[in-house]
């Protein structure tokens, strides 16, 4: 009997323990399905993949695979609560990839979803960072453009003789057991014939790219018609000189010695290379008594400018100086483009807590981690630059040998002192180099704190500087 | 013996002058003077971004009259110096140079780099009620709101400081030129800008690189 009750009590624990653990990994399951793994899961089921069509206003249509890229799947929420889901999408064509950039906006009504496909003529475009209220606003903007732009419609503003094609992206919906859920429309662009730089106009089966092949995947870019059989990935590396330097002898002198013959400032430009970004140096009438500024473009992720200032340029400054102005300029962009290339054009202050792949910028990440909180990127790219300011002083003074003809009166403090200049408000020459007391007359006691030295020797070689541009 | 206590001077004289070095919107014996003597003082800030010490424009007001001055710390004559380098011992040169140098990176004062602006009377009033429009005892900066996320390096700082005889308030903005382009609509730093503005129609200074 006591047996039987032992056994009774074993077998009842272990349905107890069963019936617990079988709650609790459904339970689980609930937990981890998070919305954009349901999403995909909806995704991978209701066979949209199949239901995307490259469609013309006159009838034609060619099928288009989509390739959606999950690591890129996002969040955000709209204003009245409903969960979005942003995800990147490529679509081929044949074996190509239709110009541009495409994001799917799915959101969940009632028991479906429901998806909006967003487009940008500009490669690349999401796969920078954007802000949930950008989310919201392309989210409500591609809302608009699909409802706004019936299918059939032909662009009136071109001539009457040039024939016009509007071509759309038609994507039908299926839920898990094939039955249509839905479509959507998204107008992408208009073809005509003999409209130079557009897309010749498609016979049957869909248009030819701007490099002449049907479905080819060649897109027209600011250097011209890239992708698809060109063989060209990317815009090659762009440096615009703008002719506000181009018309100063000063600048100009300054800056073509060093885009030709620097290897410091080669190095810190050559992080342009092969990547699809613009640096433009210009002159500009610029506000107090700074001598330049680095900008990045917030609605272009690929543009940099560094722009002198104008009343710094037309000042008695010499070119010495401008040189050194313009290797702290490309300083700043060489951070900020490969800082943007790693994270993605994030608000960099939030995700430089990251751990970057790029061993190259480690230091740099050892500053970051140091100084996160209340730190303007700014202040991080100067305590980096002042790190490593021989990389501003070699090339000062690479520049210098090859160019001034005071060269000779020279020694390594007036470069440093020339390099220092703008950043001896940092920390690292605060607490590293201001209080060194440095022996710098040759065969003398005499001795002079860091700073002070440094500011002289600045001062000294602004007179002294003569650099063979036919003017000083 | 006598070099060495000389160089010992020298360097407390170095020591003593740079340890009281200015950083940007800090205080000077300059701000003190007009929190003591005047009623109401605005006084902009410039930043130069280089070893040269800021550049200050100052718009006073006290019993009804408006005054207009300028600090600005250029040593006109340090030509002079250099052009003597070569014929000269190079140690005396090198302590003549030292001590020269000096002088200019002092906090602002009332010294001889002080100066005044030389405007009407009425025109100094008009100045003032321009600025007032700004509303500048009402204005925040840069750490009362949010960031905006667009990017630029080296973009110099804006700095107000405004002077009454209980306090002395400072505020600090960033490039807010290129802010209000990229960020448009923020109240104060259209204020920032309209009154620099003003400050550089009325109060226009030499500005100096080399």
């Amino acid at each position: 009997m006591r047996k039987s009750i032992s056994k009774f009590f074993v077998s009842a624990l272990f349905i107890v323990v069963g019936i617990f653990f079988i709650f609790n990994a459904c339970k689980k399951d609930r937990i981890l399905k998070d919305p954009i793994a349901s999403a995909k899961d909806w995704y991978l089921k209701s066979e949209t993949n199949k239901g995307t069509v490259l469609q013309s206003n006159k009838g034609t249509s060619q099928q288009i695979k989509q390739e959606v890229d999950w690591n890129t799947a996002r969040t955000f929420q709209l204003d009245d609560g409903t969960d979005v889901i942003g995800v990147s999408v490529k679509m081929k064509l044949g074996k190509s990839e239709l110009g541009g950039s495409y994001m799917l906006l799915i959101h969940k009504s009632k028991n479906s979803y429901q998806v909006q496909v967003a487009y940008n003529p500009e490669k690349g475009f999401f796969e920078g960072y954007m802000s949930d209220r950008g989310m919201i606003a392309l989210y409500k903007q591609t809302l608009n453009v699909n409802n706004k732009k019936p299918l059939g419609g032909v662009n009136k503003n071109k001539l009457m003789a040039i024939t016009c094609t509007s071509w759309y992206l038609v994507t039908t919906y299926y839920d898990g057991y094939g039955n249509t859920t839905g479509s959507s429309s998204q107008f992408l662009y208009t073809s005509c014939s003999g409209d130079l730089g557009d897309y010749p106009e498609p016979d049957h089966g869909g248009p030819v790219d701007c490099a002449g092949v049907l479905a080819g995947g060649a897109y027209l870019s600011d250097c011209g018609c890239i992708g698809g059989t060109t063989g060209i990935a990317a815009c090659p590396l762009i440096i615009r000189t703008d002719s506000s330097i181009t018309n100063n002898p000063k600048a100009k002198c300054a800056l073509e010695k060093l885009l030709r013959n620097n290897t410091k400032f080669d190095s810190l430009i050559n992080a342009f290379t092969g990547q699809t970004y613009n640096l433009k140096f210009q002159i500009k009438t610029l506000s107090g008594s700074k001598r330049a500024e680095t900008t990045w473009d917030a609605y272009n992720h690929q543009n940099f400018e560094i722009n002198l200032n104008r009343s710094f340029i037309n000042s008695n400054a010499p070119v010495l100086q401008v040189a050194k102005t313009l290797l702290h300029e490309a300083f700043h962009a060489n951070l900020m483009q490969r800082a943007y290339l790693i994270f993605g054009a994030s608000e960099i202050n939030s995700n430089w807590i990251k751990k970057p792949e790029n061993m190259d910028l480690n230091e740099l990440i050892d500053i970051f981690e140091s100084k996160l909180s209340g730190t303007s990127i700014e202040t991080i790219h100067h305590e980096y630059m002042a790190k490593n300011i021989n990389v501003i002083a070699a090339g000062l003074k690479e520049f210098a040998q090859k160019y001034d003809f005071n060269y000779n009166n020279y020694d390594e403090y007036d470069y440093l002192g020339v390099a220092w200049e703008g950043l001896h408000e940092t920390q690292y020459f605060i607490q590293n180099i201001k209080y060194n007391q440095i022996y710098y007359v040759p065969q003398t006691s005499v001795h002079m704190r860091a700073d002070s030295l440094f500011s002289r020797r600045n001062d000294n070689v602004k007179i002294d500087s003569q650099v063979d541009c036919g003017i000083h | 013996m006598k070099v060495s206590i000389l160089l010992f001077l020298f360097f407390s004289l170095v020591k003593s002058v740079y340890g009281q070095l200015h950083t940007d919107g800090s205080m000077t014996p300059m701000h003190n003077f007009f929190q003591q003597y005047a009623d109401s003082t605005i006084i902009i800030e410039y930043p130069t971004g280089g070893y040269d010490p800021p550049k200050y424009g100052i718009l006073t007001k006290t019993d009804g009259l408006v005054n207009t001055f300028y600090y600005e710390a250029i040593d006109t004559t340090w030509h002079k110096i250099s052009s003597i380098k070569k014929s000269t011992p190079i140690v005396l040169w090198n302590m003549l140079a030292n001590k020269k140098i000096l002088y200019k990176n002092m906090p602002a004062d009332i010294n001889i780099f002080f100066n005044i602006v030389p405007i009407l009377p009425d025109t100094a009033k008009k100045m003032w009620l321009d600025i007032l429009k700004f509303k500048p005892w009402q204005l925040l900066d840069d750490k009362s709101y949010p960031k905006c996320s667009a990017v630029i390096m080296d973009g110099g700082h804006s700095i107000m400081h405004l002077i009454t005889k209980k306090e002395i308030k400072t505020l600090i903005y960033y490039a807010p030129y290129y802010y209000e382009k990229q960020c448009p609509g923020n109240k104060n730093r259209q204020g920032i800008i309209g009154i620099e503005r003003l400050f550089g129609r009325y109060i226009p200074l030499k500005g100096s690189y080399e």
